[in-house]
C-alpha cells in the first residue's frame, strides 16, 4: 500500500501530538491571554531543553525492552558530585567536573546494565533499588541540603538565548540530540538493531545479534544522558540540590512521554520524534493547568493519570495489531510479562 | 527422572527458612559484638526486641499483601501510598468529618480496597502490566491524597493531627505492658495466611497460577477472578499499615511509609517468594522482614546515619534479588535444565 508523504504525516503520532498541544495552547489562551508571555515561554522551554534529553535515553532504552528507573537518581547523584567538586576546587575549569560526572555517568548506567543483563534480572524492580541507593548516598552526603553552584561561565549556559527569542541555547542542544539520536535510530545499523533486539529478541539473537550488548549500550547511554540532563537542570537552578529532581521525575515524564509517542512499553517500536512531541504536550500541559488555576490535586492527578492514558491507547493499538495478524491477545489473571523478563 | 529425595537433616538445611535464622542469628551476634563501641550501647535487651517487633507491625501488612500477589506471579508498587492516604484519611475523618473512630478506619480500608479495585480492573480488564499500572496508581492515589489533605480554605496541609485515643491504643497497646497488641494481631495474621496458602485449594491454585499461568487457565481456575481478590485484598492489607501508622504516630502524613515503600516486597524475595511467582511462603517473608528490620534496628543502634537507611533499604532489595537469581539457578542445573 502506497501512502502519499502528506498523508502519513497527518496519520503519525507526532501530528496528533502537535495538534493537541495546539488546542491546549489555544485554550489557554481564551482562558488567560496574560499567560503569553516571554517568561513563561522560556520557563517552558527551558524544563523541556532537560526533560527532552531524559527522554532521550529513555526513549532508546525502551524500544530496545528495557527501562530504566534510577535515571532521577543518578542524574541527582551526578549533580551533586559536581557542584562539590567546583565548590572543593574553584580554580578547575568546569568541563573537568562535566566529564567527571559522565564518567560516573557510565559506571551507575553500567551497574544497572550488570544487574538486568549479566544476572538476567528484572530491570524495572533492580533499578528501582538502585534509584533508592543512589539518591540515598545524595542525602547522606549533602545531609538533605543544597550545595550552590557559583560559576559564572558554567551558568551562562542556561541563561543564553538565542538573539532575542526566548529559546535558549540549550534548548538547541537538546535539539540536535534528540535529531542525532533520531537519524541513528532509523538509518544506521546499531540503530536498527535496537528495534530489533526490542521486537523479537529471540530472532535477533538467531541473526547473529549480541541483544546482551545492544542493551547493555542503551543503559549507558541513557544513563549518560540523565547526567547530562541532571547537568543541565543544575546550570539553570546554579545549585546542587539532593531533592530538586526527585519532585519533577524528569524518567517519568520522559517514559510517559515516549509511549504517548508511539513507543511501545514491551519495547521494538517507536520513533523519537513522537517521543520529543510527547515531552512537548506535557511540558505545555502542565504549565497550562497551572496558569489555568486549576487546584494542585487536579493538576497531579491529571499529570498521574497520563500514564494510564497513554499505556491504555498503546495496549490498544498493540490488540488491533495483534487481532490483525490473527492473534489472540494473553488474557487476564495478571501474569507478568514485562520488559527484560522471560525473552 | 532421576531427583533424588531430601530428607531429614539436610532438608532442613537446605530450606529458606534455615538460612534465613541462621542469618539473623549472625545479625544478633554481629550486632552484640559492635554495639558496645558505639557510646556502650547494648544490642541484646529486652527493649530492642520489643522496639524491632513494633517496627515489623507496620510493614507486616505490606509484606502479607506483596507475598500473596507474587506467589500468584503479580505485584503492587502503590502498596506505600494506599497505606498513606489511608492513614489520611483516618486523620480527616476524625479531624474534620468528625466521625466516629470505627467509621474513619472502615472509610480508609474501604477506599484502600477500592483502589485495589481499580488496580485489578487495569491489570484484567485493560491488560497492563501489574508493575506500570499500579506506579502510575500511585501517582494518582498521590493526587488523591492532595485533595484529601486540602483544607477549606484550599490551604494544603502535609501532615494532619488528630487525637483520638481509642484510634492510639491499636497502635500502642501493649498486654501485659509487654507485647503490643499490634504484633499478636500481626503473627495471627501471618499465620492465617500462611495456612491459607500452603494447606487450602485456594493457596495451591494461586501457585499453580505463578508458576504456569496456561495450565492454570486450561485447567478450570478462573484466574481473573482470584487476580481481582489479590488486589483489593493487597490494597486492604496495605490500608491496614496506613492505620496502624497513623495510630501511632495520630497524624495523617503525605509522606507516611515512604521508608516501608520496598520492605514488604524485599521481605517477601528474601523469604523465598520468586519473582516470576509459584513459590515461597509466609513463614520466609515473615523471616526476611524479621531479618530486614533486625538489620535496620542493629544500625541505629551502632550510630549508622539515618540518611543511609534508603541506600540500605535499596542495596538489601537487589541482595535479595540476586540471592533469588543463584538459588534459582542452582535449583534448575539440579533438575537439569
Amino acid at each position: 500500500m502506497q501512502q502519499t508523504l502528506s498523508k502519513k504525516i497527518l496519520q503519525s503520532k507526532s501530528f496528533l501530538l502537535l495538534a493537541i498541544t495546539a488546542v491546549v495552547l489555544l485554550i489557554t489562551y481564551i482562558v488567560s491571554p496574560g499567560a503569553f508571555n516571554v517568561g513563561n515561554a522560556k520557563q517552558i522551554l527551558s524544563n523541556i531543553s532537560y526533560v527532552g534529553i531524559f527522554a532521550v535515553g529513555v526513549a532508546c532504552l525502551l524500544i530496545s525492552g528495557g527501562i530504566d528507573f534510577s535515571l532521577s537518581g543518578q542524574a541527582t547523584f551526578a549533580m551533586i558530585m559536581f557542584a562539590q567538586i567546583l565548590k572543593s576546587f574553584p580554580s578547575l575549569p568546569w568541563g573537568v567536573a562535566v566529564l567527571a560526572a559522565l564518567v560516573y555517568g557510565v559506571i551507575a548506567g553500567s551497574i544497572n546494565a550488570f544487574f538486568a543483563n549479566g544476572l538476567k534480572l528484572m530491570s524495572f524492580i533492580c533499578t528501582i533499588g538502585m534509584s533508592s541507593v543512589w539518591t540515598g548516598l545524595a542525602t547522606w552526603y549533602t545531609r538533605g541540603n543544597i550545595i550552590p553552584i557559583r560559576n559564572a561561565s558554567f551558568s551562562a549556559l542556561s541563561a543564553t538565548y538565542i538573539g532575542n527569542t526566548p529559546i535558549p541555547m540549550l534548548f538547541i542542544f537538546m535539539a540536535l540530540v534528540v535529531a542525532g539520536y533520531s537519524f541513528m535510530l532509523r538509518r544506521t545499523r546499531f540503530g536498527r538493531s535496537i528495534l530489533m533486539a526490542g521486537g523479537n529478541p529471540a530472532a535477533a539473537r538467531l541473526a547473529g545479534m549480541n541483544t546482551g550488548k545492544i542493551k547493555s549500550i542503551l543503559f549507558v547511554n541513557a544513563s549518560v544522558l540523565a547526567v547530562v540532563g541532571g547537568l543541565i537542570w543544575a546550570s539553570q537552578q546554579n545549585v546542587g540540590s539532593p531533592a530538586g529532581l526527585l519532585t519533577v521525575m524528569p524518567e517519568m515524564t520522559g517514559l510517559t512521554a515516549s509511549i504517548l509517542g508511539g513507543v511501545s512499553f514491551m519495547g521494538g517500536s517507536g520513533s523519537l520524534g513522537g517521543a520529543f512531541s510527547g515531552v512537548l504536550l506535557i511540558n505545555v500541559l502542565a504549565y497550562a493547568l497551572q496558569v489555568m488555576g486549576l487546584p494542585t490535586w487536579l493538576i497531579t492527578f491529571i499529570n498521574g493519570s497520563l500514564l494510564v492514558v497513554a499505556l491504555t491507547i498503546d495496549g490498544y493499538n498493540m490488540r488491533r495489531r495483534f487481532r490483525h495478524f490473527g492473534i489472540k491477545g494473553g488474557g487476564g489473571g495478571g501474569g507478568m510479562v514485562m520488559p527484560g523478563m522471560s525473552k | 527422572m532421576n531427583v533424588t529425595r531430601v530428607t531429614g537433616i539436610n532438608k532442613i538445611i537446605r530450606s529458606k527458612a534455615f538460612t534465613l535464622f541462621a542469618l539473623l542469628i549472625v545479625l544478633f551476634v554481629l550486632f552484640a559484638i559492635i554495639a558496645p563501641f558505639n557510646n556502650g550501647a547494648r544490642f541484646i535487651t529486652q527493649r530492642t526486641i520489643i522496639g524491632i517487633l513494633q517496627d515489623i507491625a507496620v510493614p507486616a501488612f505490606l509484606t502479607i499483601g506483596a507475598g500473596c500477589l507474587m506467589v500468584s506471579g503479580a505485584i503492587d508498587l502503590s502498596q506505600a501510598r494506599i497505606g498513606a492516604l489511608s492513614g489520611m484519611v483516618v486523620a480527616v475523618a476524625i479531624k474534620n468529618w468528625q466521625l466516629p473512630w470505627f467509621a474513619a478506619i472502615a472509610a480508609a480500608l474501604l477506599i484502600s480496597a477500592l483502589i485495589g479495585l481499580i488496580n485489578a480492573a487495569l491489570v484484567n480488564e485493560l491488560n497492563f502490566q501489574p508493575f506500570i499500572a499500579t506506579m502510575s496508581m500511585s501517582s494518582v492515589v498521590y493526587a488523591v491524597m492532595y485533595l484529601v489533605a486540602t483544607d477549606k480554605s484550599g490551604q494544603l496541609q502535609g501532615v494532619i493531627n488528630y487525637k483520638s485515643p481509642t484510634v492510639a491504643l491499636i497502635g500502642n497497646y501493649e498486654i501485659g505492658g509487654v507485647v503490643p497488641v499490634s504484633v499478636v494481631f500481626l503473627v495471627v495474621m501471618f499465620i492465617i495466611y500462611g495456612v491459607v496458602l500452603s494447606k487450602t485449594k485456594f493457596g495451591k491454585t494461586l501457585y499453580l497460577m505463578g508458576g504456569n499461568a496456561t495450565a492454570a487457565r486450561l485447567s478450570g481456575i478462573n484466574s481473573k477472578k482470584t487476580s481481582y481478590f489479590l488486589f483489593i485484598n493487597c490494597a486492604a492489607l496495605s490500608g491496614i499499615s496506613g492505620v496502624l501508622y497513623s495510630s501511632r504516630t495520630q497524624q495523617g502524613s503525605l509522606l507516611a511509609l515512604a521508608n516501608d515503600q520496598f520492605t514488604g516486597l524485599t521481605a517477601a524475595i528474601l523469604g523465598g517468594i520468586s519473582f516470576g511467582g509459584g513459590s515461597g511462603g509466609m513463614g520466609g517473608a515473615f523471616l526476611g522482614l524479621v531479618v530486614i528490620k533486625t538489620f535496620n534496628k542493629g544500625m541505629t543502634i551502632v550510630g549508622a546515619n539515618s540518611y543511609l537507611t534508603s541506600v540500605l533499604s535499596g542495596s538489601l532489595l537487589l541482595a535479595a534479588l540476586s540471592l533469588d537469581y543463584v538459588s534459582q539457578r542452582r535449583q534448575r542445573k539440579r533438575v537439569g535444565i
